[in-house]
Formats: structure tokens, sequence, C-alpha cells
């Protein structure tokens, strides 16, 4: 049962691994997002505590057989967005991992544990662990990932010279790093992944194990990014995904139905699931840590060959919170990079990679304040915004300062540094402009962090944190949130074991409880998975498929519709505003196969059809009517008996040119049909023409514009300005499909005003017009040339509907007496559009 | 020319040819001609020392493992490669040995050619490294048994490294704010990706040997052992 899954095409693995063919509908009790630090340690720990568990993680499934030690070719398969992550003003490089076991993948495998002065501190601000917690669960996870102490022959000549230069300015407050690595070979290329499986990461240690124990039910879903968690009121009913293939465009969809859902994708992609769902907002984002870390390099005239050897194996921790200083501080650590990304440190210019053999490489992490925030971009992806402050531009002045001299000290010939307005010193007396670059003109300094901490900060007020004591979420009974974003300030050490410590401790609280969260019984939703339930989000192979292997569960009688055609609320048509669903019984609406191809997609737009049946005497009765013709063409529904398909329903038609044709149905439930279309020969002899799908239960995705129409009217509603802040996709609706998006807006206050902007292809935005209100109708500006009036209202937190009305506007007028996205009625040509929230 | 022929003798090279030879030293400093040769002596300046470590596959560090080193020359079974020591590994797996310049040196050889060759307990040859010339006088070995076995491929994770970097230049940009950057830095940050891929990596990479990559392209494609292998700097200060 346990296992992993993922789109790509993997084979000899160590775990159980299958490709996924198609979408994937789960249910289990918990349900992970992001395999990092924390999501494995609760994969790992809720599995076995008996609990069945989803885990999605975004990035691949790689092994140390995969792990070439070519930055060119490590960098995409393990790092977010291949190591190009920045922050907006793209001053600071995020590393990330992106890959089966997140970030420990590609780290240094430094190990500290939470200090004593940020315990003390978190508590203050609410976070509810005592330090017998802390340790126990530190000595646990030590315990698992083979913590151990650097031996003295493991630190190499560059981890040496910050040893000796350390000493030799005075400071005796330094200690080699403890590092979760059994037998380390000392390749030097932690960064990208270790090709030895020595280094202790999250997939050879905790994922590993509760994939191999016989009593776990772990499921393990890579290349799926996780992109919408659903809940109503404050239940969680589970996490909708989309497959990604390697250039990232969608494949499958996945959709986990869960009692409980942790995101643990680490501080920005948690932050930005979070805000992408509407969840804590104006909270999700604020209080944004990185450990901004300038380097500096020394150039020695021997050779250090800062290659060789475990790369960051000894800390100077005279100024830092490890050594008492409790407002900000830095800690001095060894470093150093492979090839590519050293010389993305470099200067472009200048030849300096060819002294590559004689650098002596440190680097000043900085405890930083929470001052960063994560907010979403008009495209819907996350930004980071990040500006250091005072403290922390003095922290890395003095800590830049002091490997400078440190390496001046030990005979280097000149010093590198990460400020592009002074990247090269000559001498010692050189250092005050460095320190004076550093805090006068910040823009200039480029900045690398590994540590982003903080944004959905833990904490027992409501009103200033996401997340409370627990973990959990204010607000929601089931959602938790677990990872270093739930941090209320920077750690100030390498965060990865208090991560795991964190998923220790949080897990075993949830495993404590479980019977408050087993007794809970959110719905069962099915989001836009290709199922025998909704088959019209399927392609034509699994229609097929599912046709072929699926009974008719019902006989004829259950086809017959409502006497009415015209809307009934709750007789004859109804709407779930939670799940954004109609049921419609004037007729069974018609779907084909949801393939892209231009004939499936032209014909859902041409030929777009429904069905309509009634009794008549002792038979049932129908009709087909495609939406944009005068064809009604009638029918008679007969239980049949068809070869190879068993009981089926038989729709036989009685004029030319559809006599040619019939139809066998399989009605999987009483709301949804299969169905496959026959031509040139009586039953059951006729040619297969195509599969088709008849539903009385659809997605506000498919809505007709009658839906449209009596939605607008009767169940949508004026709304407050504040309300509809954010990124909007627009569709237009006809009755046959919804078409693909065609405009984004935003919409922003500024001055106490509304204003809509337009987001162009996703990259320019333009526009930033006033928004007006009347009554209870919105008046946006108009986007097609005349002053058009465009009314809109809201359904949902995500979901509005608007309506551009006029005859005289040009495309309007274009457009009329045309059929498909067009409204005619009393108040002359409409075009309806829906609204949903993207951001 | 010497390339090729280093080249099938390392093809030829195959363990029951060793354990012939290695009956002819039977642990004993024999020079090629079979007579006695001086291990030690010399000054420290002339001295070559080897340390490492090996461990099983599953990382743990193992003992009384035999390791032996040797100087590769242009020789046959006749005129054997030269000996330069054998060590049993420790309890941390971990071994060391000193030669000197005695120990290889003829009328070819000015440096050592070192490669090692590590038995189990039972005296099966388990892994011969690949030879090397130039070393510094310090080397180190890291080794990990049962290391690289050929898988069936799949499909080639690599192929499109480049458009997916080309790709994550695209996301960047959508990561950042154009009005926020400053037009330097960005100008500079485009300079070293470019002079990463070009300048830089070739340099380093291709043309002056940069010595941290240590498995083939392919790792699972190709029969690979996991050794490391540095020559170490002298620490000088």
């Amino acid at each position: 049962m346990s296992g992993i899954y993922g789109v790509e095409d993997l084979w000899g693995r160590q775990e159980s691994y299958q490709i996924v063919e198609g979408d994937v509908l789960e249910e289990a009790d918990v349900c992970i997002i992001g395999s990092g630090a924390a999501g494995s340690v609760l994969a790992n720990k809720l599995s076995l505590a008996g609990r069945s568990v989803v885990l999605i993680e975004k990035g691949g499934y790689f092994e140390g057989d995969d792990m070439n030690q070519r930055d060119e070719e490590m960098l995409p398969l393990l790092w977010k967005n291949c190591g190009a992550n920045f922050t907006d003003d793209l001053r600071i490089a995020i590393a990330q991992g992106s890959c089966l076991g997140g970030s420990t993948v590609i780290n240094d495998a430094v190990c500290f544990s939470i200090p004593s002065i940020v315990k003390r501190e978190w508590r203050k601000l609410g976070v509810g662990i005592s330090d017998e917690e802390w340790q126990a669960a530190n000595m646990e996870v030590s315990e698992r990932l083979n913590v151990t102490e650097v031996r003295d022959d493991e630190i190499n000549i560059n981890n040496n010279m910050l040893k000796r230069g350390s000493t030799l300015t005075g400071y005796e407050k330094q200690s080699p790093n403890s590092r979760n690595c059994v037998s380390c070979m000392g390749c030097g290329l932690c960064h990208l992944g270790c090709h030895y499986e020595t280094k202790q990461d999250m997939r050879v240690t905790y994922l590993h194990r509760a994939l191999n124990d016989p009593k776990s039910d772990l499921r393990i879903y890579c290349n799926c990014s996780a992109e919408k968690i659903s809940y109503t009121g404050g239940v969680v009913d589970g996490v909708e995904g989309d497959f990604l293939d390697r250039m990232g465009s969608v494949v499958f969809k996945l959709r986990v139905n869960a009692r409980v859902v942790i995101v643990a994708a680490g501080s920005i992609a948690s932050t930005w699931l979070l805000q992408k769902s509407f969840i804590a907002e104006g909270r999700a984002g604020k209080g944004l840590s990185l450990h901004p870390a300038p380097f500096v390099i020394g150039d020695f005239p021997f050779e250090i060959k800062a290659n060789q050897g475990a790369p960051m194996t000894y800390t100077l921790h005279e100024f830092g919170v490890t050594n008492g200083v409790d407002d900000g501080g830095f800690l001095i650590e060894s470093v150093f990079l492979p090839p590519l990304q050293l010389s993305m440190a470099l200067p472009a210019v200048g030849g300096l990679m060819k002294r590559h053999g004689n650098y002596a490489m440190a680097g000043v992490l900085v405890r930083d304040g929470p001052i960063g925030e994560v907010y979403l971009s008009d495209l819907g992806s996350p930004r980071v915004s990040y500006r250091p402050g005072t403290k922390e531009l003095d922290a890395m002045a003095r800590g830049s300062e002091l490997i400078a001299r440190m390496w001046f000290r030990q005979g280097a010939t000149r010093v590198i540094t990460s400020h592009l307005s002074k990247s090269i010193l000559k001498s010692a007396e050189e250092i005050p402009e460095l320190t004076e670059a550093i805090r006068g003109d910040p823009g200039r300094l480029l900045l690398g962090s590994a540590h982003p901490q903080g944004g959905n900060r833990m904490g027992a007020d409501p009103r200033s944190s996401v997340v409370d004591p627990n973990g959990r979420v204010h607000g929601f009974s089931n959602l938790f949130v677990c990872d270093a974003s739930v941090f209320p300030t920077a750690v100030g050490v390498n965060p990865q074991l208090t991560v795991a410590a964190l998923a220790t401790i949080i897990s075993d609280r949830i495993n404590r409880r479980w019977e408050e969260f087993a007794s809970l019984r959110p719905p069962k939703r099915f989001g836009e998975v290709c199922s025998i339930s909704q088959p019209m989000y399927c392609k034509t192979e699994r229609l097929k498929d599912l046709f072929d292997k699926s009974k008719s569960e019902f006989g004829r009688d259950v086809l017959v519709n409502s006497s009415k055609m015209d809307i009934v609320d709750g007789e004859n048509w109804s709407f779930d505003i939670d799940d954004l669903t109609i049921w419609n019984d004037r007729y069974w609406k018609g779907f084909y196969a949801s393939d892209e191809d231009p004939l499936t997609k032209g014909l859902v737009y041409t030929l777009g059809f429904y069905k309509r049946f009634w009794r008549s005497g002792g038979s049932i009765r129908g009709e087909t009517h495609p939406y944009y013709s005068q064809i009604y063409a009638a029918n008679e529904a007969t239980d049949f008996e068809y070869p190879g398909h068993g009981d089926v329903t038989l729709l036989r038609y009685f004029d030319l040119p559809y006599r040619l044709f019939y139809d066998i149905l399989k009605i999987v439930d009483r709301d949804t049909l299969i169905g496959e279309a026959f031509g040139f020969g009586s039953p059951p002899k006729g040619k297969h023409v195509f599969y088709f799908i008849l539903s009385r239960r659809y997605k506000v995705d498919f809505m007709t514009q009658d839906d449209f129409n009596f939605i607008f009217s009767n169940k949508a509603r004026a709304f407050d300005p504040k309300e509809v802040l954010g990124v909007w996709e627009a569709r237009l609706v006809s009755d046959p499909a919804i078409s693909p998006v065609v405009f984004r807006f935003r919409y922003y206050m500024e001055g106490g005003r509304l204003m809509a902007r337009y987001i162009l292809g996703g990259v320019l935005t333009i526009g930033g017009k006033e928004v007006e209100f009347d009554d209870d109708l919105m008046r946006e500006f108009d986007f097609l040339g005349k002053a058009k009036r465009s009314e809109i209202r809201m359904v949902s937190h995500d979901f509005m509907l608007g309506k551009l009305c006029g005859a005289d506007s040009p495309l309007l007028g274009i457009l009329k007496g045309s059929k498909g996205f067009i409204i005619q009625d009393e108040k002359g040509v409409c075009l309806p559009y829906v609204l949903r929230r993207v951001g | 020319m010497i390339y090729e022929i280093r080249h099938t003798r390392q093809d030829s090279f195959k363990p029951q040819n060793l354990t012939m030879l290695d009956s002819n030293f039977n642990g004993m400093m024999k020079d090629r001609f079979g007579g006695s040769k001086r291990v030690s002596s010399s000054s420290s300046e002339s001295r070559y020392r080897i340390t490492g470590r090996i461990r099983d596959r599953d990382n743990r560090t193992v003992e009384g493992y035999t390791v032996q080193a040797f100087d590769e020359d242009l020789g046959s079974r006749l005129n054997p490669d030269d000996l330069l020591g054998d060590v049993k590994t420790d309890k941390n797996g971990t071994f060391e040995m000193t030669f000197s310049k005695d120990a290889f040196e003829d009328w070819f050889d000015l440096d050592p050619d070192v490669y090692l060759v590590v038995k189990d307990r039972s005296g099966r040859v388990t892994i011969r490294t690949t030879g090397k010339k130039n070393t510094t006088k310090l080397m180190d070995f890291q080794i990990k048994l049962d290391g690289g076995e050929i898988r069936p491929p799949g499909r080639d994770p690599y192929k499109d490294s480049l458009l997916l970097m080309i790709r994550a230049l695209r996301d960047a940009g959508d990561a950042a704010d154009p009005f926020k950057g400053d037009a330097k830095v960005i100008f500079e940050l485009l300079m070293r990706v470019v002079a990463g891929w070009t300048v830089n990596r070739d340099e380093l990479v291709k043309l002056r040997g940069y010595d941290s990559i240590q498995v083939p392209k392919n790792p699972r494609g190709q029969k690979h052992h996991h050794v490391i292998r540095w020559d170490k700097p002298i620490y000088r200060i």
C-alpha cells in the first residue's frame, strides 16, 4: 500500500514507485503538503501511529544514484526554481530544495538544536512548548538523523582557516559543527544532493523507514503541486493539486479528501498556499525572516582546496544567539559552493574563478528580525519582499569586517566581498570602506539565504498570529501549519533540526488527540478529478475505460426529468454554494471528453447539447437538442442487453437522419451516465462514433446561461469593496461550456477607494481606474471602448458573476445576433462572465 | 599513445589476475625484479602519505579490510606495478600508510601514479581505483563499497536541464518586482549567469580539471566505484 507515485518515468528505485497515468482521487486520515524536514517527520510519525497519510511533494523523487555532482544538472532536479529563487528586488537568493526530502537533500547537513534564548523568547510570544518537550524532540530527531559532531580529520583547510582565524582574532567561542551524516565521504557537494547517501536527509531516514514499515499506510505523490485547500466554515475537507510535467504544465489532477490537513511546504510555499486558499487573510505572509548572509572570500597565495571535504564544519559563535546574544547577533560559518554557484557569487568580470583552489570562504549568518513579507504577484505566484533594517545591516557589516580581518591576518592577498560597490579589498586598510558600503548602500549588497522562516507566526492571539500553540490555524478545527513558517522570530542557527523537532512535537500532539479528529466527518469532494462520479473531467481514453468497466446501475426510469423547463429552485434545480455545484433536473446536460485537441474542443463549443426525457404511457420518450440549433431529435429509451456490455439503456431515434444513429447509456448513478454513440447499423451492429456524458449535477465551471441568470438574480449579492481585493480571472459563459480565461485583473485599495487594474498576459498590468458603486450593483469601468456598464455580483468569497450589457458597444454590436457567449434580454445584448478569485 | 596502452591494461585487469600478482608479493615489499625494496628511510621531504576510510553500502565503516597501494607502471605480468604499501583498516574503517620516493622511483617515474586495491577480510578484491598522475604528497581516499551498480536507465533525468534553467529564469522574472530592482544589480546578475555558463564553467570544470566531480555523468547507466580521491594541498599555516 505504501509507496511513492509520480509522473516521471523512473526505474530501479529503492522504494516502491509507480507512475501516475491519470487523475487521482485519494482518501486519507491526514494529508501533508511538503516533504521537507517537517513534512517527512509528520508523515513518518503519523503513519507509524496508524493514520493513513497522503504526502504531496512538488519536486521529483531522486536518489543518490541520480545525483551526478554536476551543478547544471542537479540544480534543475533538486533546487526550487533551479536556484534562481530571489526576493522581489533580486538582491537575496533564497536556497530551497524542491524534491522528495525538500531542503534536507541539498543542505550542508549542519545541525544545531534550538538555542535556549530562542526557546524562552518564543514562549513569551505564545509558543506553548516546554524545555523538556524541546529536549526530548531534539534527542529523538538527532538519533534518527544520526547527528554527530564532525571529527577533526573531517575539518578541511577552509574550515580550519576559520578556526585559526577566530583564535588569531581572539575569539574563543568557536566549535566544530554537528552534522547528520554517517561516515561522510567528503565529496564537498552537499548542495547537489549526496551521491553516496551518507547524508541523512529525510528521504533516507524518516521517509524510508515509514515506507518500509509493513504497518504504515503512506502514499507519497511527487511532481504534484498542492494548489488549494478546500474548506467550509472552519472545517477543512481536503486538498487539490496538479501533477506537473518537467516543463511545469499540468498533466493530471489530484484531490485528497482528508480529516486533517497539515501544510509543511516551507515558509514561502506554505504562506503562498494559505494566501491562495484565502486562509488567515491579512496575517499569512507577515513576519518573514531570512537569515540573510553576506559572504567574504579570501584569496591566498597557497592552495586551500575548499572544495575538498565537507563544506560547513566549523562555526564562530562569539556574536551569536548561541553565545547569549539575545537581540539579533550573527554566527560566522565556513561555507563553500559548487562551481556554478560559486561563479554566481563572484563578480562576473575579472576571471576570479581561476583562483578557485586558493579561496577560503565564510559567511555571516545574521539573526534578523521578522521584517520580510510574502505576497502574491498578479499571476498568483509568491513574491518575497525583504529590506534589511539597521540592526541587520550592522550585524552584516561587523561580521564581514571580522572575516575580512581573519583572512588578511592569515596572509590573504585580497578579499572578495558580496557588495557590488566594494567587491575587492586589497588590504586590511580598505575594510572600513566595505563596512561603510554595507551600512550606507545596502541596495548593492548581494545576499544569500538558506533559511526562510516565519510568515505564519505561532501565537495565542488570533489577531496577530496565524496558528495557535499547537500549530493549528486559528479558526480551523483540522488545519495545521507545521514548518519553519510558524517560527515567531528567527531561530538564529541552521534550522533543520528545530524544524524536525517542532514536527515531532506537533505530530505527537495530533496523535494524542486523534479521537477528536477521527470524529470529524468533512464532506467528500471530487475537485476537478476525473472519476466515475464526474466523468466530464475525463479524457477520451479514460472515459472509454470507465465506460467499458462500469455497469448500468439503474433502468431507464431514472432518466425521467422534471416536467417543467423553467427553473424552480428546490424542485427541479438547486445550487450548493459551498461546493459551487448545480443540480439541474430540467434536462440532462451533455458533455464530451475533456481532451484538449481542437476537434474535441470544437465539438464542445459547436455541438454542445442536452437530452430531456419524459414518460409517455408505458414508454420513456426523449429528445436531444444541440443548443445552437433548431434540432429536437425525438427518441425512445428502452432497456436492452447489449453484447459485451450487459444490461444498458438503448436510445433509438425516430426520424431521419438521426435514425442512422443510436446511443447506449450506462447509468452509473442517479444523476450521471456515460453514453456511447453508434451509427451506420442497427443495434448491436453500429460503428462507434464517440463517447459522451449526461449529468444532472455539474460544477459552476459548466454552468449554462440559464443557470447563470438564475444565480445572478437569486443567489448572488452585493458586496463590500474589501471583500474583493485580490486577483480575479474572468471567463465567458455559453450554454455548452465556459471559455478559457479571457482576462485577469486585480482589485486594490488606494486612498480608501477601490481600484481595478488589468493584467495583460500575466506580465503587464495596466489601467488603475477607480471603481464606483451604485446601490447593490457594482459598475466597473468599460474595457470595450464605449462606456458600458458591467454589473458584478458576488456568489462566494472566491466566485462572482458579471454581466456587461449595452447594444451600442462596437464589440457587442458585432456579436449581436450571433449565438454563444451572448445573452439577449430586455436590456439588450449582454456578455455574461464568471470571475474566479485566484490570488 | 600512452593513454591507449593504459586503457587496455585497465580493462584487462581482472581480480584473479590480481590474486596471482598478490601471491607474488605476499605482503612483502619487492621490486619488480624480485629483489627486496627499501620502503622507508629517506628524508621526510620525499615521503608520501595515503589516508582514507572505507565503509560498506550502508555507510557503516568496515574493519580489517586490506588496502594496498600500487604505483602504476607501463608494466606487464613479468613487470608488475610497484607495491607502495599495504595496511588493514582499523575499527573506524580508516587507514593510513606512508612511503618514500624509493618505493616507486625508476627511470620513467618521477611521481607515483597511485592506485589502491581493497580486499575484504577473505581476501577478495572489492575495488581497484584508477590511477592518477601528478599527485600531491598527501592523498586521501574515501571509499564506499558495493556502489554504482548499473540499473535500467529509464528516462534520462538530465536531458532537459538547460530548458529547465531557462524556464527558471522566466519564473525568477515573475517573482521580481520590476520597480524594486536596482538596474546595476540586475545587470550584474545577468552577467554572472552568462559568465557562469560560459567562461567560468568551462574554465573550471573542463579546462582546469575541477576535482570535485567523481562520478560518471550518468551514474545509473555506467558502472563505477564509490571512490573519492583527494590530492590534498599541504596546510601551510
